[in-house]
């Protein structure tokens, strides 16, 4: 006899784990996660932090409940030493950056975020930085979930041998290794299992396709701050405590790395250590998506941005059909529209290639 | 005890062919006088007067060698990149007066203290710690020069026998050697009954290419990268009696890469320490310069070329304490060899660990069983220094770059993958063994390139129960430590180590399978770091393609762009709504004048309310999205429904503020 599951969620990214283990152990669903985690030595794919550069009030209005809900499940991982706090700095170079991040400001603040206006150089028109915001550590992260998926009671699979065929009436049929399953739905968390596993047709009508560079360089000189944010291109910066950089952002790598320079205090030059390229999907108005198409029950998570992760409880509670009706109404603005533009949630959309600095 | 040059004698095998005994020469660096013969590199005149240590790496003195790739200049040229030439490829000059380039030495009175201890009058006292910029060979002038039909990337035999046979068949060649002579391992590794003598063969074939007119030998010259049909080559050479650096861009119809083996340095804490060198490294100090890095010697292996090194080692008047092989059984005519020249060596051994004498300024070496779990329970060996090998791998770095394939096996051992269409392999780079084969694949590597019909190669190995294969790849089973040296992965410039304890108690697993936490290293690393990560299981030999991919990079640096000037003046504002606010405040929202009535600025993004009581966003009427240029004052917004004349607040960061709406505003 197959076994069944409630979700299967498909994913490689910290939120699509650490979502199967609150659904598995918060909500009693039966949970079958198909994802790897990236390897330490490859360049950081992406980042997870409790602020960006979102202007939509009710998302701020969402991560001011959903934030400390997430550090609690953060500290049962790892012996709690999966996230570190920072100051991140959100940077423009264009009139239309810095009006968004001033939109951004004034709106988290009224939510209780810290965050304070920043002299930046002559490159920069308009600095905003937070304080005490959260990063999550991937790499102590990814070590320490295998077990907790486990103690959860996750079935945890790797996405080689597995087949994922979603059916007519909605649900989904899975197999690897000779065994065969089943699920009342399909999550796809992140832009690579949306690649891999989404309807080709909806994918291409819902979103677009970027090309991204990660890039990790070797130890410099000191950023203004350990995160700066570029929010024109989308480039988005951490320095580990080693000097080394993790960039990932938008276009070819040598854009990435050159913009990346302008953020060293002195000695503006690095080398690379490591470069990796990928595709990331973007819906078309810069928002997040959460739904499908009625036709399957396949669920589409994307574009939730750094701190996607830190919507985790929330994003929970609305799948296990849970949700308060603050939060229910969040997501299902969110759901993909048919012609993919949805102008009561669109964001700031960086402009999709490095902004040039002169 | 450290490098020294060998005395010379008749039937000495290292008499170094390279220098010229009756030339000697002297130059300063960083105004230490260094002295030489003509024929040294700076690197091998700095080892020959002793100093073998380059400086401190995680608080353990480092070994100098060629791999670290330092770089020096000359005193009187300019201070930038473009001056900088690397100490391994470049001629000792008399008279010169060079300088560490670009690296950050330690100053001040604890390392003036520290010159009084043996150690550091033989170093260079660098800190590989501090956040370096290193050069790279794109920061050499580039200079114009003609393609060729073929480029051939190496000097060995494979890569002599390729060039000559291009030559003959009338195409143009380019031969890149990195070293300033031809000839590659082969001498080391000998020849089997019945094959040509490397020798013979190097003699032959050097010979062949300078009497074919069509070949263009580059001797000092580094190919660092192959991209389409262009080989990028760094390369010293002299100008008026000046060493510079160029960079060279050759276009070619066909590459071949003849590029050989490397040492793989087998890992145990210490590892490179001063005093500790490669096999191949040894063998080139000394039959080239005339240099040995220390007596007595101890030889750890696990392979037979180390067992000829001993023997030729011995032929020069060395002394070779032990030889350690880490296979349990080794057959091998050179180890035959050894024993009858009353050479110890034992099976079965592999190094645990390395420590300095701080005595003796030479090393105690450690040992542990190379089975049983690695038990270790014998007395430390006292030596002049160590020579480890691990193995032999191929270089492939080149040929991954060029988009060639790569697989790996659980030991961490790397073949070469597939093909690419203008981009051949020969030699030991493409696994062949015997000299015959060796020879034998340069040539067909350029009649594949060139289209003709190949016949297979046939590599006739001696029967493994006369001579043994390489061993597994040796890894000590002694728990990561503070109180040693690190255990690199490779011998190059990555300094990739296994990691450590942290300071203050909290400890790492400390099985070998397992090292320790998540590797994190934070510079581009080099196959053999891969390839050892895959052997001790920190990289699955599923994932190491991509690891090489994305971690084995080509130098490239970058730098910021040039800054624009600060512009003052503000382009008038645009009135349209960004997408962002699009329906924020409803479908019918419309833009609005607003004035302030108590004096107070406005600023883009302020919130508007109907009154003072609220200030939660999700309640705001609107949002101011610019002020009036001179005038912040005075500003435009966005509002749910309006009308003139009638009072609204302004959120900002001072509270609320009381504003007049004025008029519509009809964006254009």
């Amino acid at each position: 006899m197959s076994e069944h599951f409630d979700f299967a969620i498909a994913g490689s990214t910290p939120l699509a784990a650490l979502l199967a283990g609150v659904l598995a152990r918060e909500h009693g669903a039966k949970i079958c996660r198909i994802g790897d985690f990236r390897h330490a030595l490859r360049p950081q794919g992406g980042f997870d932090i409790s602020a960006g550069p979102l202007t939509r009030p009710e998302t701020w209005r969402l991560l001011r409940s959903t934030i400390p809900q997430t550090l609690k499940i953060l500290g049962e991982i790892g012996d709690g030493k999966v996230f570190e706090r920072v100051d991140p700095l959100m940077v423009s170079i264009t009139q239309e950056g810095a009006d968004a991040l001033a939109h951004m400001r004034n709106v988290a603040q009224e939510y209780g975020f810290q965050i304070e206006r920043q002299a930046i150089s002559t490159v920069f028109s308009a600095g905003y930085q937070f304080r005490d915001a959260v990063r999550v550590l991937r790499r102590p992260l990814t070590a320490a979930t295998a077990e907790w998926l486990a103690a959860c009671g996750v079935t945890s699979l790797s996405p080689e041998g597995v087949t994922i065929r979603p059916q007519k009436h909605g649900d989904v049929r899975l197999e690897w290794d000779g065994h065969k399953a089943t699920a009342d739905c399909l999550i796809l968390a992140g832009d690579e299992a949306i690649l891999k596993y989404g309807e080709p047709e909806y994918v291409a009508r819902q979103f677009e396709q970027i090309p991204i560079s990660a890039l990790l360089t070797e130890p410099a000189g000191p950023l203004e701050t350990s995160v700066v944010h570029v929010i024109d291109s989308g480039l988005t910066l951490y320095q580990r405590h080693t000097g080394a950089l993790d960039c990932v952002g938008t276009g070819p790598a040598d854009a990435i790395g050159e913009a990346a320079c302008l953020h060293l205090k002195h000695d503006q030059r690095l080398q690379l250590a490591g470069l990796a390229h990928y595709t990331g999907l973007r819906a078309r108005d810069g928002a997040s998506v959460f739904g499908g198409s009625r036709d399957n029950g396949i669920v589409y998570l994307a574009g939730l941005g750094v701190t996607g992760l830190f919507q985790l409880p929330a994003l929970a509670r609305v799948l296990a059909k849970a949700g308060g009706p603050v939060e229910s109404a969040y997501f299902a603005a969110r759901a993909p529209a048919r012609n993919g533009l949805r102008p009561a949630i669109a964001e700031f959309m960086p402009n999709g290639q490095m902004a040039a600095a002169s | 005890m450290s490098g020294f040059r060998i005395p010379s004698r008749e039937g000495n095998p290292f008499n170094g062919h390279q220098i010229a005994e009756r030339q000697p020469l002297q130059f300063r660096l960083n105004g230490r006088r260094i002295s030489g013969f003509a024929g040294d590199s700076v690197l091998t005149a700095l080892l020959a007067s002793g100093v073998d240590c380059a400086g401190t790496h995680q608080g353990f003195p480092i070994a100098l060698d060629a791999h670290l790739d330092l770089f020096v200049r000359l005193a009187d040229a300019p201070d930038d990149l473009s001056s900088a030439l690397p100490m391994a490829r470049t001629p000792a000059v008399d008279g010169a007066d060079f300088k560490i380039f670009r690296q950050t030495e330690k100053p001040g009175l604890w390392h003036w203290l520290k010159q009084v201890r043996q150690r550091d009058t033989h170093s260079l006292r660098l800190d590989f710690d501090a956040p370096l910029l290193s050069p790279a060979p794109g920061d050499a002038p580039l200079e114009a020069h003609k393609g060729a039909d073929f480029v051939v990337v190496g000097g060995g035999i494979a890569g002599l026998s390729a060039a000559a046979h291009a030559a003959a068949a009338g195409q143009s060649v380019i031969l890149i050697e990195r070293r300033a002579y031809l000839g590659g391992d082969a001498v080391l590794f000998g020849h089997a009954a019945g094959e040509e003598p490397p020798d013979n063969a190097i003699a032959r074939l050097s010979r062949l290419i300078a009497d074919a007119g069509n070949v263009t030998v580059l001797t000092s010259a580094n190919a660092v990268a192959v991209t389409g049909n262009t080989v990028r080559v760094h390369q010293v050479v002299m100008r008026d009696g000046r060493p510079v650096a160029r960079q060279l861009h050759l276009r070619a119809e066909h590459i071949v890469l003849a590029t050989g083996t490397a040492d793989r340095l087998p890992l145990f804490p210490g590892n490179r320490l001063p005093g500790v060198t490669s096999l191949s490294s040894a063998f080139h100090r000394a039959s080239a310069y005339g240099i040995w890095p220390g007596v007595p010697s101890v030889i750890a292996l696990n392979g037979n070329a180390g067992y000829r090194l001993a023997l030729l080692a011995q032929d020069a008047g060395l002394d070779i304490g032990k030889v350690m092989d880490a296979r349990l059984e080794p057959q091998s005519r050179f180890a035959e060899f050894t024993k009858a020249y009353g050479i110890k060596s034992e099976a079965g051994l592999r190094p645990q660990s390395v420590q300095l004498n701080a005595n003796t300024g030479g090393l105690f070496v450690k040992m542990e069983l190379s089975w049983e779990g690695g038990r270790g329970d014998f007395e430390p060996l006292q030596a002049g220094a160590m020579i480890a090998s691990g193995g032999w791998m191929p270089r492939l770095a080149l040929w991954q770059m060029a988009g060639g394939g790569l697989q790996v096996d659980a030991d961490g051992r790397i073949r070469a993958e597939g093909t690419l269409g203008s981009v051949a392999l020969a030699g030991s780079c493409a696994n062949y063994a015997s000299n015959t084969a060796i020879l034998r694949s340069g040539t067909n590597a350029v009649d594949h390139l060139l289209g003709r019909t190949v016949s297979p190669i046939e590599d006739k190995v001696i029967d493994p129960a006369f001579e043994s294969p390489d061993g597994d790849f040796p890894v000590s089973q002694l728990p990561e430590t503070n109180t040693l040296a690190p255990r690199y992965f490779d011998t190059g410039k990555t300094l990739v180590s296994a990691p450590r304890p942290v300071q203050g108690g909290m400890f790492t697993r400390a099985s070998h399978a397992h090292p320790g936490p998540v590797m994190i290293a934070d510079t581009a690393l080099s196959l053999g770091d891969v390839a050892t990560l895959t052997a001790i299981g920190e990289v699955l030999p599923q994932a190491f393609t991509t690891i090489v991919e994305e971690r084995v990079v080509p130098p490239t640096r970058f730098t910021a762009p040039a800054r624009p000037a600060a512009d003052s003046a503000q382009p008038p504002q645009d009135a349209g709504i960004p997408a962002y606010l699009s329906h924020r405040f409803g479908a019918d929202a419309q833009l609005w004048e607003i004035d302030g009535e108590d004096g107070r600025a406005f600023q883009t993004g302020n919130l508007l309310y109907a009154n003072s009581d609220t200030h939660d966003p999700m309640e705001a009427l609107g949002v101011i999205i610019s002020v009036t240029h001179g005038n912040n004052r005075n500003a435009l917004a966005l509002l749910a429904a309006g009308q003139a004349g009638h009072q609204i607040m302004v959120r900002s960061q001072r509270g609320h503020t009381s504003a007049r709406i004025i008029r519509a505003v009809t964006p254009d």
